[in-house]
This record gives structure tokens, C-alpha cells and sequence, in this order.
């Protein structure tokens, strides 16, 4: 009788295993679906003739425009009179997929390696960064990409080895097909650690090979062409700021939670710089932190900057006289990682922003820019003019899966002197 | 006279050059082992031609250039021509939009700019010298046989073959002179007397093809 409950129970332990493995590889394929793009080259000869160029797959890195993919899916642009390289998002499966133009923007021979950029904001899901330099032979990988002229498609498998490359590639046995190249290799938890490269598959000879294929770990693209072109890789919430351009310090104490936007001097800034929101049409001249949220350590390891003093530094003579209207920014950065039970666990958040002392608000508009789990925000300004609340769900996978909850974005508004 | 194209190997060697066209599969020695890398990106890209009839064209024909046009034709049809089913046809002034190769006469080093089918109604795809006036100035006692060899040379680019001696199984010191692209298909074991390396012991292999180019150009175009 004994034996048969131990039998009873390693049997529904096993297949509660692989229930849980199969919904774990669910969660990182929607979530890193929508930021696969298949590839394809169109180029146009010189004889008037189109044909299909190159193809391959691709991923978004998180300023809404850089894709990152290998470069051998580009064909030698000196062959045709021009190429168009196109990329479908595919971000629910009920859904058309989205079309995308991309130009090249960088590349990397040495590596392999070629940089995207979109012809227009896509506001799309974004691969989010792993630590590829702590990878080891045995770890669990995640291949994402298009294989053939299949849509998005998912490949497991194992890293064999991460030494012997002469370029530093890693030797998996992960599944990787013509089509695949450039697509996100992720680990286990969904995180990107490298790009599929491609594989051998017989010897000089014509002996055919199986299981050994290659993946350029993402650190050398990291250190290499995104480095060279300012573009970084969203490590988490927390990092977006950092990435956009954007640094952060934060006052000693938090802001209080509801009316009253603190002084700058006690506030905490973000130093944005010219190109993180050089798109949007109001001049910014400093970005508070929502009032809500304050103070304490930063989710995902972000760098505390040194504290701005506590008295506003002296005006330089010659300042211009205060203007009755001024735009504010204000950066919407929230992270839920706890995972507290079996469950999912979701939580409402509400941030308030205050309007300057002797102002009130005017005009308000979110530019989203990440959202994953996370329900759209709801925005509204108090009948005063005074504050403006964004509330929004965030939920966090079980234990098992531990899926993070994000929003990030912009709050972008308008102020007049009342 | 063997020394005298040795020197004028050694002079062009450094200037013939064309761009390069992506490699799809790459071999690598490994210990004893070779193997074939393939980078997955799906499009195998080829510069064959798909048809065996090319048409050819000249962009600026002079008339006191007649004679040295016809040896290029004649240099042509002497060696791919006879050696396989390729068929080079025309042979007058481009017209707006003719498709084919485009030759341009020029006083410079004799290229192309793209292998193969690329070249395909590509203003200026082949740059042919008749003078040497400037560019190897050595040719200017042997017209007619660098002419030619050179003609060999280059209408094997424009058919797709790529420099010999840029192979992973050439010696070192011949991929030493490893120009623009390296083939992605070995069709015969490495070929010191093709006309397409640099290496050769006569310069273009004196304008004439090697039993290993004729095999090459029939496996690509078919057998006359």
C-alpha cells in the first residue's frame, strides 16, 4: 500500500513537472515572441529584377528602434541596386503581424554582428538582458527565432561548451535552422544571453554532424557594436533610464506619497540627456520622480548617482525671468518582482505628480514605452489642476515561473502659473 | 619571356581587385578535422548565372579600339566559350537599360565590380585596359596578350569564379595574396594553374584555361 502511494506520488510529481516546464516555455515565448523580428532582405538587381536577398531573425533592443541580428543574413549591399530589409512582429497569434522597415545602422564583421533601426518608433516588446559572461556548460537555453519562412518558433537545448571557440562562440545543441540567425538565445527565465549564429552539419568529408550549433554570447555585442553606438540592452526596469540617456539620482528621503510635489531640492532628478526624449515637443527642463514611489534602493540594480544637495544651488546672475509656462517630464519606472506563492500576484499601484509650486497642470500625455503584465494606465488630473494620479495593475509570476510585472514611460506635461 | 610575365604578375597582383560578395559556408581545420560553418540565414546567395546565353555590351567603344574589342571577344569565345555552353552575345554599345555585362574601357586597373549574375545590366560592371598608359605600363610592348589573359581573367569573374588563391586549402603563401571574396563552393581541388590565381607560375595562366578551370566552367554551364 506503501509502495503504491510512493509510486502515486512520483507520478503526479512528474507530471506536474512537466505541466510546469511546459508553462514556463509558454511564458518565455509570449513574452519574447513580440520581440522576435523575422527577417527578410529584399534586393533589387541591377537588371530590374527583385528576389529575396537574405533572411534571418532578429530581436529589439529597448529604445523602441535598434534591433540587433547577425550580419550575415545582410547581403553585400554592393550587389544590388538597393535593399529593403523588412521585419515582421508577430505579438498575438489572432493578430496580423506588424511590418517594420529597418535600415542598417552598424555592423560588426568581426563579430557577426549588425544593428537595426526601424524607420519609426515600434512600440513593441523588448528582449530583457541576462548575464551571458556566467553562463556554463549544462545551462538551459532558449532558442527564439524563424526558421525557414516560419513565423517565431522556440528551440531548447543545452550549452555545451563556452571555451574551445576560437571566437568566443558557444557551442549549443539547442535546434538551430537557415532562418534562425540573429534570433534571441535566452536562458531558462527568459532572459537574453546570446544570438543564434548557426551550426556545422557534416565535415569536410561529408560526414554529417549533429548537435553542434553556435551562439554568439550577448556580452560580445554588449562590449563591442552596441557600446560603439550608445545602445544598451534594457537589463530591467530599472536600467531603462540609464539606457535612454537618462541618469538617475534620488533625494535621501522619499517624497511624500500624495499632494505636494517636494522641492527640487529635496525631489529627486533624472539628468536626461538630449536624446532620450529629443522626440517629444515639450522642452524638458527637469524630470521628477513620481511622488509615490521615492527613495529607498532601486529595483534591478541601477547605479545611485551622489545625492543633490539639499539647498538649490545659486541662480547664476543673469537669469531670465521666471516663465508663466514650463513643461514637465516625469519618468514612470515600476517594477514588481516579488513571488510570493504558487499564484500570480498583482497589485494596484497609483503614482501622483504634482505640479510645480504656483503652477497647475494644463496638459498631460503618457508616452509608453515598456509594459509586460501589466494593465494600460489609467490617467487623471485632480479638478484643481494641482496633481495628476497614474494608476495601473502590475502582476508577477508564481514561484515557478517568475515572470516580472513592468510599466515604463513618460508622463509629459504642461503647466501654467496660476 | 617567362620572366617578363613574372614581373608582370608581380605588378597586377596588387591591383586587381573586385568587392566581395558574402561567403555562406565556411570551412575550418580544426586538429585533423575539417568542417563546414553555415551561418542560418536561410538565402543561399550564388552568382550563376541561370542562363548560358549573356549578353555584353561596351559603355564607351572608340573606333581605334576595334581591334583590341575583337580580341576580347575572340579571347572569350576561345576559352568559357568553347570549354562549355556559355554563349556571349552582342558585343555593340550599350543601349539605356540593356541588360548583360557592361564593359568600360579605362586606363586603370582591370576589375569588376561584382561577381557573376550580378553584374547583370550593372553600368561599368567590367572595367577592361587598352591602353596602359598609366596602369601597368609593362603591357604597352604585349598589348594583345595582356589583352587577353586579362579578358580570361576577368570574364571568369563575370561568370562567378572567384580568385583561386583566396581558398582555405591554397598553400599560405598563395592566400598571402588573397583578394575580395572567397568562393562558397569548391567545385575542384585547389588549382595552382587556373586562371583565376594570382599564384599561377604564368600570369593568368598565359590566358588559357587549365583542365581544372574547364572543369569548373562545365559543372556551372554544361559541356559544349
Amino acid at each position: 500500500m506503501g509502495s503504491r502511494n510512493a509510486l502515486a506520488c512520483a507520478l503526479i510529481a512528474v507530471v506536474a513537472s512537466a505541466a510546469l516546464a511546459a508553462e514556463r516555455g509558454e511564458s518565455i515565448f509570449s513574452r519574447n515572441q513580440p520581440a522576435t523580428l523575422c527577417i527578410e532582405v529584399t534586393g533589387l538587381l541591377y537588371n530590374g529584377k527583385e528576389e529575396i536577398a537574405g533572411r534571418g531573425s532578429a530581436f529589439f533592443l529597448n529604445d523602441q528602434r535598434s534591433a540587433l541580428t547577425d550580419s550575415h543574413i545582410l547581403p553585400d549591399a554592393n550587389l544590388y541596386k538597393s535593399i529593403r530589409i523588412s521585419g515582421k512582429v508577430r505579438s498575438d497569434d489572432d493578430k496580423p503581424d506588424l511590418t517594420v522597415i529597418l535600415t542598417l545602422k552598424s555592423k560588426d564583421a568581426t563579430r557577426d554582428l549588425a544593428l537595426l533601426e526601424a524607420d519609426a518608433p515600434i512600440p513593441s516588446q523588448y528582449v530583457v538582458q541576462g548575464d551571458s559572461r556566467k553562463v556554463k556548460p549544462g545551462a538551459e537555453l532558449v532558442v527564439i527565432g524563424c526558421p525557414l519562412s516560419f513565423g517565431p518558433t522556440m528551440t531548447t537545448g543545452h550549452v555545451g561548451n563556452v571555451k574551445d571557440d576560437p571566437l568566443g562562440r558557444w557551442i549549443v545543441d539547442a535546434p538551430i535552422n537557415p532562418g534562425n540567425s540573429g534570433g534571441p538565445v535566452l536562458t531558462a527565465d527568459g532572459e537574453l544571453i546570446g544570438i543564434a549564429w548557426g551550426g556545422v552539419r557534416k565535415t569536410a568529408e561529408g560526414v554529417p554532424i549533429y548537435g553542434l550549433n553556435f551562439v554568439i554570447p550577448i556580452h560580445q555585442a554588449i562590449d563591442g557594436l552596441l557600446r560603439e553606438q550608445s545602445v544598451k540592452i534594457f537589463k530591467g526596469p530599472s536600467l531603462l533610464a540609464s539606457s535612454a540617456g537618462v541618469q538617475l539620482a534620488r533625494a535621501a528621503s522619499s517624497p511624500p506619497l500624495t499632494m505636494g510635489r517636494p522641492s527640487s531640492a529635496r525631489a529627486g532628478r533624472l539628468a536626461i540627456g538630449s536624446a532620450a526624449i529629443a522626440s517629444v515637443p515639450l522642452a524638458v527642463e527637469r524630470l521628477g520622480v513620481p511622488a509615490g514611489r521615492g527613495g529607498g534602493s532601486l529595483p534591478g540594480g541601477i547605479e545611485e548617482l551622489a545625492r543633490p544637495p539639499i539647498a538649490s544651488p545659486p541662480a547664476p546672475s543673469g537669469l531670465p525671468p521666471p516663465s508663466n509656462r514650463i513643461a514637465r517630464a516625469f519618468e514612470v519606472r515600476e517594477l514588481k518582482e516579488d513571488h510570493p506563492s504558487m499564484l500570480p500576484s498583482s497589485e494596484i499601484r497609483t503614482l501622483t505628480f504634482a505640479a510645480d509650486p504656483g503652477f497647475k497642470f494644463t496638459e498631460f500625455k503618457f508616452d509608453e514605452l515598456s509594459r509586460n503584465h501589466g494593465s494600460p494606465p489609467q490617467i487623471v488630473m485632480s479638478a484643481d489642476g494641482r496633481e495628476i494620479a497614474v494608476s495601473f495593475s502590475l502582476t508577477s509570476g508564481p514561484m515557478f515561473d517568475r515572470y516580472r510585472g513592468w510599466l515604463t514611460g513618460t508622463l509629459l506635461t504642461r503647466q501654467v502659473r496660476q | 619571356m617567362n620572366g617578363i610575365r613574372l614581373c608582370i604578375l608581380a605588378t597586377l597582383v596588387a591591383f586587381f581587385s573586385f568587392p566581395s560578395v558574402a561567403q555562406d559556408a565556411k570551412l575550418v581545420r580544426r586538429g585533423a578535422v575539417d568542417y563546414y560553418e553555415f551561418p542560418f540565414g536561410s538565402v543561399q546567395r550564388s552568382a550563376i548565372w541561370q542562363t548560358s546565353e549573356i549578353g555584353v555590351c561596351w559603355e564607351n567603344p572608340l573606333p581605334q579600339h576595334a581591334p583590341l574589342r575583337a580580341q576580347v571577344r575572340s579571347a572569350v569565345e576561345e576559352t568559357w566559350e568553347r570549354s562549355s555552353k556559355l554563349r556571349f552575345k552582342g558585343w555593340a554599345r550599350c543601349t539605356a537599360g540593356e541588360l548583360g555585362i557592361h564593359i568600360r574601357v579605362s586606363d586603370e586597373n582591370p576589375h569588376v565590380e561584382v561577381l557573376g549574375r550580378y553584374l547583370d545590366g550593372r553600368p561599368d560592371g567590367m572595367v577592361l585596359n587598352f591602353t596602359f598608359a598609366t596602369w601597368s605600363p609593362v603591357c604597352q610592348s604585349q598589348v594583345e596578350f595582356c589583352n587577353r589573359a586579362i579578358a580570361v581573367h576577368e570574364f571568369g569573374h563575370a561568370i562567378g569564379f572567384a580568385h583561386e588563391q583566396n581558398r582555405e586549402d591554397a598553400p599560405p603563401e598563395c592566400r598571402a595574396d588573397s583578394q575580395s571574396t572567397t568562393g562558397d563552393w569548391n567545385v575542384t581541388e585547389y588549382d595552382l594553374y587556373s586562371v583565376m590565381n594570382y599564384c599561377n607560375p604564368s600570369w593568368n595562366g598565359d590566358g588559357k584555361l587549365s583542365p581544372r578551370d574547364i572543369t569548373t566552367v562545365q559543372v556551372l554551364y554544361g559541356k559544349p
